[in-house]
């Protein structure tokens, strides 16, 4: 799944408008230290290969999409709420961005909830995407090929 | 006639967005039921008399693949229309799918009126239906 990032953008781009009425730019700055409030990953694979996509975002856009998505004011959504719909947004991009790079047999995985600790992280702009609402930073996306033990 | 509809997701906000999407778009619902995965369907099927499911696929515990076959396995329930509503977009898994009895296939992310005309043609009521006051406007 090389050159990732184009098919990954509009993964995104189709998910967020459609479900979340929300439209995000790419940004080309990247802040590692950007504090996230929650993170969602799923797992792609294919045999012994695994890719994992890994989302990463802030308190205010979680929230902002939450509140969209179930029709909601943002002060009424909760915790569970919230990362719900961020492991949701996993799961929808993970399989739109597969129909969009699937070249054979490729499965998806259940997307799971991330304990954060730090930041957006993703130092690597090769594997990372920045995320951005209105002009601000609000999380990473990151793609990793995880290798198997078999 | 209102049909009762048993929503299978193992994302709760999932299943309250299919719910509004459903209430919004006019289509005649009785009860609606959910599950969080496809054990807890049959536990609500064992209870309840369902007209129509929308299951996810991905799910953990029972997944769609198993709701169907279980599904497929009983007579009183082989008949019973299930539309999946999902992110696979592996050809191979919804043909699977489909041989093993869904109705129908709609992939995540969806627009409302996707929802609304599958289920319509799954309970065999036309698409020319006059649409309920404000189903245009069928949003989240």
């Amino acid at each position: 799944m090389s050159n990732w990032q184009p098919a990954m953008k509009n993964a995104i781009s189709e998910v967020l408008e459609t479900m979340f009425f929300v439209l995000v730019e790419f940004g080309a700055q990247h802040h590692p230290e950007l504090p996230c409030f929650c993170g969602s990953r799923i797992q792609l694979y294919r045999g012994s290969q695994s890719e994992e996509i890994t989302f990463r975002v802030t308190e205010p856009f979680v929230r902002m999409i939450t509140a969209n998505f179930l029709g909601k004011d943002e002060d009424e959504v909760d915790r569970e709420e919230m990362e719900d719909v961020a492991r949701e947004l996993a799961n929808m991009v993970g399989g739109n961005y597969m129909s969009r790079v699937d070249d054979g047999g490729w499965r998806l995985g259940i997307p799971q909830l991330l304990s954060l600790e730090g930041g957006a992280g993703g130092e690597d702009l090769a594997s990372c995407l920045p995320l951005a609402y209105l002009g601000e930073a609000v999380g990473t996306v990151e793609l990793r090929s995880v290798s198997s033990a078999g | 006639m209102p049909y009762n509809v048993l929503i299978v997701d193992d994302s709760r906000s999932m299943r309250n967005v299919i719910k509004k999407v459903i209430l919004a778009s006019g289509f005649q619902m009785g009860e609606c039921l959910e599950a969080g995965n496809g054990q807890e369907a049959l536990d609500v099927l064992e209870n309840h008399w369902i007209d129509i499911i929308l299951s996810d696929i991905h799910m953990p515990v029972m997944d769609g693949f198993g709701l169907l076959r279980a599904l497929k396995d009983k007579p009183d329930w082989s008949d019973l229309p299930v539309v999946l509503i999902t992110t696979e977009s592996n050809q191979d898994r919804i043909q699977e799918a489909m041989e093993l009895g869904a109705k129908g296939y709609i992939r995540k992310p969806f627009r409302p009126e996707d929802i609304r005309k599958y289920l319509r043609q799954v309970m065999g009521e036309t698409e020319d239906v006059e649409l309920a006051a404000g189903d245009e406007e069928c949003d989240f």
